[in-house]
């Protein structure tokens, strides 16, 4: 038996276990098929997991707007882009898959409301302000996550987000290019443009999640995350909040703040129920896009048929008709 | 959603002749479809789409052979520097930047990043 630090003190632990610590702590690559305690196997499931949820079903929202675009070249923008997310959301999964849980379960799981994806893919988009935030914001924010994936401790999911990151960093351009264009643009697409900051800025914040502090993050202790929530919002504001300055477009924050002797930025925290509710499974558009989902399952069912694949387990439509 | 032939010309001599039609909200939409579905293995030298008895050709010919262009898929298809020009005039003709001190050395951001940005060559 050892000794580790946990987040309560210290804890007596194998030697194996230990040594796994030790390993993952010190920068070291777990691959799928290595020995693993039963904690890290767990929580590493259940991220990738709503990573790869949070692919599939984050399509969807810019898919609304794939028929809405007002040109033949955003139109082909938004669908390669969904394609790209879609596609993510399948190598994701089979690194969720190589560590034990079946796509089927897992896809299942999501369509029954037993798993979770971001909070951000649960609101409506209303106008094509959402499509240029959603690109800009939305996906700057999750491209600052999935960077500092890229030293994640297990090895699968660190090369899975290479790729990823290099896809995504299209996305970036084309986000920053619609927000260029309307943020330059008319007064009626200015105005439209800081409707969406104003709606979406709360549910960006939430994207991060809470300030944790790193004793407390069991993703952090295995190296499964591999930086604070905290930090990883700074780093936005220091991105985004300029870009978004120098284009006359204000954050709803009054607060908002950068310190240049702390070179960190002060904002206000806000009320967390909303993210809670979300969680709950009861975000404004949580039913009606899990519902697509179901209905595409449905509809693609005769292909798993054919590959001789089990039935998925798929509830009935999740909105009124 | 209308109806429109689609006419291609293999060779600079040639007549031009049906290959197909395509269907579309208006005239630009049918040219970019015909575009996408006839000419994406550089079939010919010239394409058109027949609107009543007029007969719309491609206005650059060189739309034709880059029918199979993808730069929408990548970042370079994305020149940010000419709108990121256009947008600071148009802001500071406003007058609308928002002040407030910024990491680094208060140098605004869009030009902090200019340097990064890829405008097909024509800076």
């Amino acid at each position: 038996m050892s000794t580790v630090e946990q987040s309560r003190g210290t804890a007596e632990v194998d030697d194996r276990t230990a040594a796994f610590v030790a390993h993952v702590q010190a920068g070291g690559v777990v691959e799928a098929d290595d020995w693993m305690p039963d904690e890290y196997r767990t929580l590493a499931i259940k991220f990738i997991e709503m990573h790869a949820n949070s692919e599939m079903m984050g399509a969807l929202p810019e898919r609304e707007w794939i028929a809405r675009a007002p040109t033949l070249r955003r139109k082909m923008s938004l669908t390669a882009k969904v394609q790209d997310e879609v596609g993510h959301g399948h190598l994701i999964y089979r690194v969720a898959e190589d560590l034990g849980k079946p796509r089927s379960e897992m896809l299942s799981d999501l369509l029954n409301k037993r798993t979770k994806f971001h909070n951000v893919f649960h609101y409506p988009t209303k106008s094509w302000g959402d499509v240029a935030v959603i690109g800009c914001l939305v996906d700057g924010a999750a491209i600052i996550t999935q960077t500092a994936l890229l030293t994640t401790s297990l090895g699968p999911y660190r090369r899975v987000m290479k790729r990823v990151c290099a896809e995504e960093s299209f996305h970036q351009r084309h986000g920053e290019d619609l927000l260029l264009e309307l943020g330059g643009g008319t007064t009626a697409q200015r105005e439209m443009l800081q409707e969406a900051v104003n709606r979406w800025w709360v549910p960006v914040m939430h994207f991060f999640g809470p300030k944790t502090p790193a004793e407390k993050d069991r993703l952090l202790y295995w190296r499964i995350k591999t930086e604070l929530n905290e930090t990883l919002r700074q780093r936005f504001f220091d991105r985004y909040v300029p870009k978004l300055w120098d284009l006359g477009i204000s954050v709803p924050d009054p607060d908002i703040a950068y310190d240049a002797a702390s070179d960190s930025w002060t904002w206000t925290e806000p009320s967390w129920d909303e993210l809670r509710e979300i969680a709950r499974g009861n975000g404004p558009m949580t039913n009606s896009r899990l519902s697509w989902r179901i209905w595409m399952t449905d509809a693609n069912s005769w292909a798993r048929e054919v590959m001789g694949e089990d039935a998925l387990d798929t509830p009935e439509s999740l909105v009124e008709a | 959603m209308g109806r429109y032939p689609v006419l291609q010309k293999r060779r600079e001599d040639d007549d031009w002749e049906t290959v197909g039609y395509v269907r579309a909200p208006d005239r630009e939409m049918a040219l970019g479809f015909a575009l996408h579905s006839f000419f994406r293995h550089g079939e010919g030298v010239d394409c058109a789409i027949r609107d009543g008895e007029e007969v719309v050709a491609v206005t650059d010919s060189r739309d034709v052979v880059g029918a199979t262009d993808k730069s929408y898929r990548v970042s370079a298809g994305y020149p940010l520097g000419p709108k990121r020009r256009r947008a600071e005039r148009r802001i500071e003709e406003l007058g609308v930047r928002v002040e407030g001190a910024r990491p680094g050395d208060n140098v605004a951001s869009m030009k902090r990043d200019r340097a990064e940005d890829w405008d097909g060559g024509k800076k």
